[in-house]
């Protein structure tokens, strides 16, 4: 097969032995990646952000392209997951709701107030229906006029008052 | 136990404490930060020499101060619910800022603000910082996306006001039919009445010798009963008819006042909605209003008419009895309560799952081809299948519920009717009652509770017009983000354009194109190439003005775009686009859309000068053959040829080019090509095209990289500055190279 093409498919999965991720002291996620001869500032992105938190991370250059993926955060060192966890914390916010506190209707937006992971947050859903990202059949993803997301892992497991507030878009 | 301080659980007063240690702030907004699993609650501050936040942590102030010489340039990130913005200080890059993503704007607009006075052309204390807050002053609520109207504090009593403004030419139509709504109401109360007389003057008479005596009377009666009949069947019909007129321009006056505005909105305003959201406001949103106007609302006054006659006319008769028969009802106005909210719950599920088996249905359909391709027919049946199962539980829920407490609401109603008969047996036994008060009484309570039943559907039915009132009102607030100046000109384009300097960005946080210029005399034809994505189409959408320039200017014969009428402006452009869209209509209909007065020989020449007239007259009707989605199916290479008819009839001074050849084969595209050479000749032309043979004719070659330019030349000098341009065309002989070596295997 042509080389060029097999460079176009072939992914290269970042692991502890192949580069090496830093901190600068400004707070800047870095990444070395000796094969390359790359050692610059990296972005994250989740390939799969509502089933995978920690495994197929994309490492991204300043100009947002790829440079390597991580395959599982889990092979690498506590100390470096711990860097990469808190980049991906910058990059995605979406609280877990625990309780559904409040859902008024008016107009044609839902107002919730939700007991979250992060503390009570209220946020405001525009056409609820399309605004809930169904991922299985117990967790789902609620996204606000600001296009914040808030998740909840399992609605089963939800308090009975919660529940009752949210069945009827279910 | 430890004392908290008294603002650890109230919003810190972060301005006082700014204000105290470090002077008065030139603006200042609220960021909450996510750290660790908690959010942090914080403010930045801007002041004439720095730049500060300040965040409240384990109890303390956190402060960090950046000295604004130091900064030399921020940038803005958008993420998933986060927004941050970072600096640069010396050399490096740090995080200044985040917040959540309802803070967006406020830190977009902080990294335009430090930018501008890092490079100099802003002073900090000149800075006007606007806060776009998402969310109500008032009560906290977010606003809907791209309004700044809350849709909670925005009484009421506003939204009437401007209803009632907006359908003012119908208000004495409307008040008519409210009054023959109230009278065929109280003519058909004054009924039973009349058959008390009828019963105890006549028909219960025991002294048979006056009956007869008095049969003329009795005839005056019964004949006052039929006229009240006949006027209320006159009154219905009049209200009926007028209702329907009344109902019919409201509907039509609403939709032509949004149809109106929604065509004034630019590009980028009618991008915000989906065709579905806009057709389902200019049509469903206006009728549900029209319906309340002109029925509904006549509907309240007929009930409350009915509920107010018939309690007073209980009342007067036997105050006693009307106890006694009202006593059920406020357990039938809770069961009606109860049941409409329980059903309500059940039918909206309902009307959502209906939506669903519909949405899937249209996927399912409009990805016919996929789904045989694949052969996944049977998991999309079993798709179906679940959402029409869905749709069944709940209708047979809803079902139930209404059918399992509807018969308990009747009985308890009919209650009032047996304390009636007991009351009024006992009553006529010790004759201090007649069977014609009865027979009214009994017409009377079978009256009284109609309104209770309806009264409890109110709730539901206000609030479903107001939410289309709502959404109607949401796009009539919408302000177009382009609009003509107010000395704009009309003006005959010669075809010099001038693109100086351009930056712009759909996104005010991220520049799509930046410093952009060139200009191109009259007659010339300027060719753009780029890898896709680079901002070639965004150029001309700008040179239309479909959008405004955040920075530079594009002038056209030395008059800023902007300056220039749009209706003058667009009447002297004519696009080709990669895809043409066809109305629904005859081929004629469709060329003659930008002339309509053009003559049949004007479109015959147009339609032969674009290689398009020999395939039009071996369609079934010629220029008359119904094309668009509901006839005779055009292919690309025969849609490109009408739409560049279409801009040959319109004459414009400026021609623009958006891949006009890309989809079509080399052999249709060749036909193209030639209607395009005789449609650019001494017409300024802007052409887009990944096909750089189209490109051959151009005048001069633009080349977009990294959202600027790279390179500008001819086609042959770009070739020897050996630049992307001349990669890209290499590439491309290659490409053609291979393909002919694909297709004569023998040339090898």
């Amino acid at each position: 097969m042509d080389q060029s093409f097999e460079n176009a498919v072939t992914v290269f999965y970042l692991n502890p032995e192949n580069c090496r991720f830093y901190m600068t002291e400004q707070k800047i996620l870095m990444c070395s990646i000796p094969t390359l001869s790359f050692d610059a500032r990296v972005f994250l992105a989740k390939a799969f952000p509502f089933e995978k938190n920690e495994e197929y991370l994309s490492v991204l250059n300043e100009e947002k392209q790829e440079v390597g993926m991580i395959r599982d955060l889990a092979v690498f060192p506590e100390e470096t997951a711990e860097l990469v966890r808190s980049e991906l914390e910058k990059r995605y916010f979406a609280p877990k709701i625990k309780k559904i506190v409040k859902v008024n209707e008016r107009f044609g937006f839902s107002y919730w107030e939700v007991e979250t992971d992060f503390g009570r947050l209220s946020f405001t859903v525009k056409d609820i229906q399309r605004s809930l990202i169904r991922v299985s059949e117990e967790r789902l993803f609620v996204v606000d006029t600001d296009g914040c997301r808030y998740e909840i892992e399992n609605v089963n497991e939800l308090d009975r008052k919660s529940y009752s507030k949210i069945q009827l878009y279910l | 136990m430890k004392r908290k301080a008294s603002w650890e659980n109230e919003p810190f007063p972060f301005e006082e404490y700014f204000v105290s240690a470090h002077g008065k702030a030139v603006f200042h907004f609220p960021i909450s930060s996510n750290f660790c699993l908690s959010l942090i609650e914080g403010e930045v501050f801007l002041a004439e020499d720095a730049l500060y936040r300040l965040e409240k942590r384990k109890g303390e102030v956190l402060e960090r101060c950046f000295p604004l010489e130091k900064i030399e340039e921020a940038r803005f990130y958008g993420y998933t619910g986060i927004a941050v913005c970072e600096i640069r200080v010396e050399g490096l890059w740090l995080e200044f800022c985040r917040s959540r993503g309802k803070d967006k704007k406020n830190i977009s607009q902080l990294v335009r603000i430090v930018n501008e006075i890092a490079d100099g052309s802003l002073q900090a204390k000149d800075a006007v910082f606007v806060p776009k807050s998402s969310t109500c002053p008032r009560c906290h609520r977010p606003y809907a996306p791209g309004s700044q109207v809350c849709h909670h504090c925005d009484s009421k009593k506003r939204f009437s006001g401007r209803l009632l403004a907006m359908v003012r030419p119908q208000l004495l139509g409307i008040l008519l039919s409210m009054i023959l709504f109230g009278a065929t109401t109280l003519f058909n109360l004054v009924i039973p009445m009349i058959q008390r007389n009828l019963v105890d003057g006549f028909l219960q008479n025991s002294d048979i010798e006056y009956a007869v005596s008095h049969i003329s009377s009795m005839v005056l009666v019964v004949l006052s009963m039929a006229l009240v009949r006949v006027l209320i069947v006159i009154f219905s019909v009049c209200r009926n008819n007028l209702l329907s007129r009344v109902s019919n321009k409201t509907v039509v006056k609403m939709r032509g006042d949004i149809y109106r505005h929604i065509q004034t909105l630019s590009v980028a305003g009618i991008s915000r909605h989906t065709a579905g959201d806009l057709i389902s406001r200019v049509s469903r949103d206006t009728e549900e209003i029209s319906n309340f106007l002109t029925h509904q609302l006549p509907n309240i006054l007929e009930q409350v008419l009915t509920l107010l006659f018939v309690g007073t006319m209980l009342f007067s008769t036997d105050w006693r009895l009307a106890i006694f028969i009202l006593l059920p009802m406020p357990f039938v106005a809770i069961l009606f309560r109860v049941i409409w909210r329980r059903t309500q719950k059940l039918y909206r599920r309902q009307w959502f799952e209906s939506a669903n088996a519909d949405t899937t249905l249209h996927d399912i359909f409009q990805g016919v081809r996929v789904v045989k391709v694949y052969g996944t027919e049977k998991s999309e049946i079993a798709k179906y299948d679940k959402v029409i199962a869905n749709l069944r539980d709940v209708s047979v829920r809803s079902e139930y519920v209404w059918s399992s407490l509807m018969p308990y609401a009747n009985f308890l109603m009919q209650v009032g009717n047996f304390i009636l008969l007991y009351y009024a047996g006992t009553h006529i036994l010790e004759g201090q009652m007649t069977i014609g008060e009865l027979t009214m009484f009994t017409s009377y309570v079978s009256l009284i509770y109609s309104p209770l039943r309806w009264m409890a559907r109110v709730p539901r039915m206000l609030q479903r017009t107001m939410t289309s009132v709502s959404k109607v009102f949401e796009v009539l607030d919408e302000e177009p983000d382009v609009s003509d100046a107010e000395n704009a000109r009309e003006m005959t384009i010669r075809g010099e354009i001038e693109i100086d300097s351009i930056y712009f960005g759909y996104d005010e946080n991220e520049n799509v194109l930046e410093n952009v210029s060139v200009s191109i005399h009259p007659g010339e034809m300027l060719g753009i190439v780029g890898r896709s994505g680079v901002g070639k189409s965004t150029l001309i959408n700008l040179v239309m003005r479909l959008y405004d320039v955040n920075k530079g200017a594009i002038r056209i014969d030395g008059v800023d775009v902007r300056d220039i009428a749009q209706h003058s402006l667009r009447s002297q452009i004519g696009v080709v686009l990669q895809e043409t869209f066809l109305f629904s209509g005859t081929v004629y209909e469709n060329l003659v859309y930008a002339k309509p007065d053009a003559t049949y020989e004007e479109v015959i020449r147009a339609a032969k000068l674009a290689n398009a007239h020999s395939f039009i007259m071996k369609l079934p009707d010629g220029y008359h053959t119904v094309v668009g989605e509901k006839g005779y199916t055009l292919s690309g290479g025969e849609r490109q040829r009408v739409a560049i008819a279409r801009a040959v009839l319109h004459d414009p001074k400026i021609l623009i080019l958006d891949e006009a050849t890309s989809a079509l084969d080399t052999e249709t595209e060749k036909l193209v090509q030639d209607a395009l050479a005789k449609l650019c000749q001494n017409r300024t032309t802007i052409a887009i095209a990944h096909r750089l043979s189209t490109l051959r004719n151009a005048t001069k070659l633009l080349v977009l990289d990294k959202k600027s330019v790279a390179e500008i030349g001819t086609h042959e000098e770009l070739l020897k500055q050996g630049g992307i341009y001349h990669d890209l065309v290499m590439a491309q002989r290659q490409m053609s190279a291979i393909k002919k070596t694909k297709k004569n295997p023998d040339s090898l």
